[in-house]
């Protein structure tokens, strides 16, 4: 697989960024500690100030490499049938969705015209949404947790895929920030499967986008255009 | 390299110093010299005597000339991981407080640690008053008294 699934991504890259964010962090700590203590020792702040950008510039480099990484792909285009991509994600996640005592339902498009792209890299964008969705139903009562997935064209030429969960929503906050890398409202998260996913999708020349479903619960949805004869034939 | 007490920060007001001189010091063992220098920056400022060192093999080897009262250490490293180093001191029966950073937590590394004798587990990037107040425990701990009888 060219592409690692992103949790281990985000697992091995968490060392790499965690390097960089811990000394960033002691350092303006140490700062803040010898200004407090009215200890102006200015060639010493010069130094810790001199090594936060450096280490910031360092945590930068990681991302970039990612980016490249993730960009790779680009020019690796097969049509790809979203719907079954869908039902081989839910295949790869079935154990997952038992032990988290998640039900699904599906409203597949029948003849949904496939899409051009990298079906590994879309294969990961759904991955890591319906982990995502999932993962917000934890608190939900076993009996109401269930992600629904559908799939239907637009009148602008796309084919898209909406999956909501029942979770509890988002503040409008958390959803301005969702694309921020390193944001997360997860306890262990690294706050980079959305930055991932997005990232994926509109190397695609798509779009996605997070909002608050009208039964309460989150809604994502990914467009991604048609090729053009067949979105005139759909 | 060779181990170096922190000389990077001047003293803070006499007012302010505790008498830390007695608690002995805090032993900062991580690969990454950003990091040791940024938390050996972090610690001294806050009056505690503070040596880096950037392997555990090196740790180990500065045992002959003084035991600190807590050590810091990162999980992840190349040649020495953090837990092992931990198992090393169990051979050799030397319980030094142990503070465990990782940037990564896997399940049951947390217990894992614990079991080899740290008395705290902590996510990097470490937090200043989680880190102060682990130190603090780790110094006080009766682990420490062991350690500095060990001398």
């Amino acid at each position: 697989m060219r592409v690692a699934t992103i949790g281990e991504l985000s697992g091995g890259i968490a060392h790499e960024l965690g390097q960089p964010l811990a000394a960033i962090l002691a350092n303006a700590q140490a700062a803040q500690a010898l200004l407090a203590h009215k200890n102006h020792d200015m060639e010493a702040i010069g130094e810790i100030l001199e090594e936060i950008v450096q280490e910031d510039s360092r945590a930068g480099q990681v991302i970039h490499r990612l980016r490249r990484l993730l960009r790779k792909g680009e020019h690796q285009s097969a049509l790809v049938s979203l719907n079954d991509l869908i039902m081989s994600t839910l295949r790869l996640l079935h154990s997952e969705l038992g032990n988290r005592k998640v039900r699904v339902e599906t409203e597949l498009k029948i003849d949904l015209p496939p899409i051009s792209g990298d079906s590994v890299q879309l294969q990961q964008v759904l991955l890591n949404l319906m982990m995502n969705a999932m993962e917000a139903m934890a608190s939900t009562p076993p009996s109401r947790r269930t992600l629904s997935i559908c799939t239907r064209t637009t009148e602008e030429g796309y084919a898209e895929v909406s999956i909501t969960d029942c979770g509890p929503g988002m503040s409008p906050d958390e959803l301005g920030r969702l694309f921020e890398p390193f944001f997360t409202t997860k306890e262990r998260g690294l706050g980079l499967g959305l930055s991932i996913c997005s990232t994926i999708v509109r190397s695609h020349r798509g779009r996605l986008n997070l909002s608050n479903a009208s039964g309460g619960g989150v809604t994502a949805i990914v467009s991604v255009p048609l090729p053009l004869h067949l979105a005139a034939a759909s | 390299m060779t181990a170096a007490v922190s000389s990077l920060l001047r003293p803070v007001p006499a007012d302010r110093v505790q008498d830390t001189a007695s608690l002995g010091y805090v032993a900062v063992v991580d690969d990454d010299a950003s990091v040791r220098r940024a938390l050996a920056r972090l610690i001294g400022a806050y009056s505690f005597h503070v040596q880096t060192y950037q392997s555990g093999c090196e740790f180990l080897a500065s045992l002959n000339m003084g035991v600190p009262a807590c050590l810091i250490v990162d999980l992840q490293m190349e040649d020495m991981t953090g837990l092992e180093l931990l198992h090393r001191l169990a051979g050799r029966r030397l319980r030094i407080p142990a503070i465990v950073v990782t940037a990564r937590n896997e399940p049951g590394m947390q217990r894992g640690c614990e079991i080899s004798g740290a008395v705290a587990f902590l996510l990097k990037p470490v937090m200043r008053d989680p880190l102060l107040k682990a130190i603090k425990a780790a110094m006080s701990a009766p682990d420490c008294v062991d350690a500095q009888a060990h001398r």
